[in-house]
């Protein structure tokens, strides 16, 4: 995308714990329906991003305008389905780095473990925020063709 | 019959009876028409007008009447007598006069009758009296059935006009006047049949009698007179029209302009309506003439509103339209009677301001919350629905950690933003039932409504910490802050919603001192340690007013020859029942509350003065708090004490802590410079505690150093204590400032002090505070050795 078209280009990325409960069936049962409202939602604001859940924590990126992407950010710290907002990234960017999907999903694969592990025991939230940004740029780019297809991700 | 037919047809002039008809149409109408315009005028001119109508309604009926004799052909001589002629108009004239007197306002038809009989009565007077003074020469005989007949027919007919003139119905009161002439139709024919003249040679005609010839001039004179007042009457009436015409126009105009709608109406039918109304039905112009009033204002009795008494009440337009409407409904005199007219006022407005009033008055504008008020309100109403439910609920209040930071160091605007976004946070976390008010600043209050257990308050409180906890974004900046949260529940911490606020708030400040973004529910504790402070703070104020103080004087020796320098002016509150208060328990609180302020100046002032009479070489020394270095006219307050006792400048002595200095460390140094200047002494107080920074010694020249008491308790025999004693000892003589070491209680801390090099000693060793007639004792002792 050209830096031209996007003066106003914001991003903002958390991580928080899931309060989730169930089985892991449950949990993706739960997942894929707010997966389908945040899509909705995200489009009619023009945002993009993408959700990384690690079964303890979730990181999301939001890219977009900076109003609209506050104004999810307010509904987002809301909800009290997850707790301990933190949040990693936030600031005026010149393009997304996290694709053009309104909300893809990334699942980490067999190779992520040591990231994984960082992002969900690091105390530092730096080093955590960190290994989270690494861990999604790693999942999302070699296969640019099947962000936000959820099956493939959810290996 | 027959004889009547004959009597008209045959023994009557036909052109003279016309003439007399034409006459009498003619009277008639110009007695009505100046009748009405009697009516129509006022004063005066009314009782002159209504004279004219009732002589020319006389004048009509004697005119006619003479005229029908003039018509009458008797075939003989006939004359007229002219005394009796005269009689009968005047007669005439006083019989309807009195009549119509009679008949004014007159509402019981009978009465009407009896009028009309007596109308009657004066015409029949008015004609047999004519008929007594036609004299002819013969006999004149009459037919007594035909009189008996006709003379009651005309009277019952006069009664009956009358009664229907005075008649409501417009139809009835037509047929008045057509009856009152045939009233009079019957009277003069019949008479005029009934009478029968027979010639008679032998009877002359009286001398005085008066010749027709004569008569008739007289007569057509007065008929002429009768046309001019009808003239007179017909323009009156053309004028009286058109100006009523005008008076319409004006109104309908002035109803036009008027903002309320108006509606003329006759019963239950509207006749006329202005603008305002139709424009508030949005109808056309004259669309509501002829509509139903209950078809429009349904649920109102238009006919039982008392009148100037406004109603509320609904109008509905043809499209259904529904409008909260005020009715007033009166009766006003338009044209020829009085009319209904309704004032009908939209109050959408009014309602629409009154709401928006209702909502500024209970909700927050800045968040949409209910505001203090309306949550008093709430829980006023909770309490009361418990009394009845016996539900236990909680009170919650909370407020923003570091709430004020944001708001200094980003803006008030950004600061409103996230008190919004904190109200829809707290939205979040409420329970279906629960309600959150805004009571003020960065206040909030949650009505937790029901609660199946306690722990329930706690898993709130939790949320509320949690959510407001997480960052806000505002305007692309991260805000970080924080919510503490307070509770009381009901019954248990208290019923009356003031005491359960009240107790939140308490249990507020409790987690908030505990260390923020924490939850605390009210402890009966806390409100006992509230009062106490409450009930110290209510007897310090008194104490201050009652003048309950006392300084103490604690001596400050010369290291080296022991004699008495100085003294430090110590507060000592002598308590009527408590016995002397420690200033540890007093001092902290007179500082929170301010009265620091008033204690202090006291003190300064009490030292001076008592110092003024010492021996010269001794100096007061006294205390100065951080509140008293924040009202900006000290450095004026120490040299007003100074010149009020007589004491020289150089005599007293400032004590400060570094608390002085770490606020508003601009404003401190510029005030500490003017003291200085002014010539008095300034001391670095408690030196070697707190951050006892040396950026003080070098960016103000204090005069002297007080050591702590805590390193001297250690002396000699802690190595410590001792090399930084002597450490600030060596610095402080370098910067040459003066050295005293506070709190010696030993011979040997004194031999350690003076060996390193100290000027002054203070401390048990030599003296504790004394009142200062023990200190100057003391003194005196001292300087006696």
């Amino acid at each position: 995308m050209n830096p031209q078209d996007t003066p106003d280009l914001f991003r903002l990325v958390y991580r928080s714990r899931s309060t989730f409960e169930g089985t892991a069936e449950d949990v993706q049962r739960a997942i894929d329906k707010t997966l389908a409202t945040s899509r909705t939602r995200n489009a009619e604001a023009g945002i993009t991003g993408t959700l990384l859940f690690t079964r303890l924590f979730f990181v999301q990126a939001l890219e977009g305008p900076a109003a609209a992407v506050e104004a999810i950010f307010d509904r987002i710290c809301c909800d009290l389905r997850h707790v301990n907002v933190e949040v990693v990234e936030c600031g005026p960017v010149l393009e997304p780095i996290f694709g053009e999907d309104p909300m893809s999903y990334l699942v980490p694969d067999a190779g992520s473990g040591a990231l994984v592990e960082r992002v969900e025991h690091d105390t530092e939230l730096a080093d955590a925020a960190a290994a989270a940004m690494k861990l999604m740029a790693a999942l999302i780019r070699p296969q640019p063709h099947a962000i936000g297809s959820v099956p493939q991700f959810a290996a | 019959m027959r004889s009547v037919y004959i009597c008209l047809t045959q023994a009557h002039d036909h052109q003279l009876i016309l003439l007399a008809a034409g006459t009498c149409v003619v009277g008639v109408y110009g007695s009505f028409s100046v009748a009405t315009h009697a009516a129509r005028s006022e004063g005066r001119s009314a009782t002159l007008w209504a004279g004219a109508s009732i002589v020319a309604s006389g004048c009509t009926a004697w005119a006619t009447h003479m005229i029908g004799l003039l018509a009458f052909r008797p075939g003989m001589p006939a004359g007229f007598d002219p005394y009796l002629t005269a009689l009968s108009l005047l007669v005439a004239i006083a019989g309807i006069g009195i009549s119509v007197a009679l008949a004014i306002g007159q509402r019981k038809r009978v009465h009407r009758f009896l009028i009309g009989v007596l109308l009657g009565s004066s015409i029949a007077a008015l004609h047999y009296l004519g008929e007594a003074s036609y004299l002819v020469a013969g006999t004149v005989t009459w037919d007594p059935p035909l009189l008996a007949v006709s003379i009651p027919t005309s009277l019952l007919m006069f009664g009956v006009a009358m009664v229907v003139t005075g008649e409501r119905r417009r139809d009835l009161r037509r047929a008045g006047a057509p009856l009152l002439v045939a009233a009079i139709g019957v009277l003069h024919f019949g008479g005029m049949t009934a009478m029968t003249l027979a010639f008679d040679p032998e009877r002359s005609l009286p001398p005085h009698a008066v010749p027709p010839e004569v008569i008739a001039p007289v007569v057509a004179g007065v008929s002429l007179g009768l046309l001019a007042l009808a003239v007179v009457g017909l323009r009156l009436t053309l004028q009286a029209r058109a100006q009523a015409r005008r008076d319409q126009q004006r109104l309908r105009e002035l109803a036009n302009l008027a903002v309320e709608g108006l509606a003329v109406c006759d019963d239950d039918m509207i006749t006329t309506a202005n603008r305002s109304l139709e424009r508030l039905l949005s109808v056309n112009p004259g669309e509501l003439n002829g509509r139903r009033l209950s078809d429009l204002l349904p649920g109102l009795a238009v006919a039982a509103l008392p009148e100037r008494e406004e109603r509320e009440a609904e109008l509905v337009g043809t499209d259904g339209l529904r409008v909260p409407v005020r009715v007033l409904r009166s009766k006003v005199p338009l044209g020829s009677g009085l009319q209904t007219v309704l004032a009908i006022r939209d109050q959408r407005e009014r309602l629409q301001t009154e709401s928006k009033i209702r909502t500024l008055a209970y909700s927050d504008a800045l968040t949409g919350l209910p505001n203090r008020a309306h949550f008093h309100d709430l829980l006023a109403h909770h309490v009361a629905s418990y009394r009845e439910h016996d539900r236990a609920f909680a009170v919650l209040v909370l407020d923003l950690d570091r709430f004020k930071l944001v708001n200094d160091t980003l803006g008030h605007g950004l600061g409103d933003v996230l008190l919004c976004k904190t109200a829809q946070r707290l939205k979040a976390a409420l329970g279906e039932h629960d309600v959150v008010a805004r009571l003020g600043g960065d206040e909030f209050a949650v009505l937790q409504a029901d609660l199946p257990n306690p722990e329930v308050v706690q898993v709130l409180a939790g949320r509320i910490i949690e959510l407001i906890g997480r960052p806000f974004l505002i305007e692309g900046q991260l805000v970080n802050v924080g919510a503490s949260v307070g509770a009381a529940l009901a019954p248990v911490d208290g019923i009356e919603p003031s005491q359960l606020v009240r107790n939140a708030d308490l249990a507020l400040y409790k987690a908030k001192t505990d260390g923020k973004g924490t939850f605390r529910r009210f402890d009966p504790v806390l409100d006992a340690r509230v009062q106490a402070r409450r009930s110290l703070e209510a007897d310090l104020r008194r104490a201050i007013a009652m003048q309950e103080f006392e300084v103490y004087y604690q001596p400050l020796v010369d290291a080296r020859s022991g004699r008495i320098t100085a003294a430090e002016a110590l507060v000592r509150w002598r308590h009527p029942e408590r016995g002397l208060v420690s200033p540890a328990d007093f001092i902290p609180l007179a500082e929170e509350t301010g009265l620091i302020g008033p204690l202090g100046q006291w003190v300064l002032r009490t030292a001076c003065a008592q110092a003024a009479h010492w021996p010269s070489h001794i100096r007061v020394a006294v205390n100065l708090s951080p509140a008293q270095f924040r009202d900006l006219r000290l450095a004026d307050t120490v040299k007003a004490a100074l010149a009020a006792s007589g004491l020289t400048a150089d005599r007293l002595e400032l004590e400060i802590t570094e608390g002085v200095l770490l606020a508003d460390e601009e404003r401190t140094l510029a005030t500490l410079t003017r003291l200085r200047a002014a010539g008095v002494s300034i001391s670095m107080d408690d030196f070697g505690t707190g951050y006892s920074s040396l950026s003080y010694l070098r960016r103000f020249p204090f005069d002297k150093i007080k050591v702590d008491q805590s390193f001297v308790r250690q002396l000699p025999g802690d190595l410590e204590s001792a090399a930084i004693v002597r450490a600030i000892i060596t610095m402080g003589t370098c910067l040459g400032m003066t050295i005293t070491v506070e709190g010696v209680e030993t011979a040997e801390q004194f031999a350690f002090s003076a060996a390193s090099g100290c000027d002054q000693v203070q401390g048990y060793l030599v003296s504790r505070p004394l009142p200062l007639d023990e200190f100057l004792s003391f003194v005196e002792a001292r300087e006696a050795a």
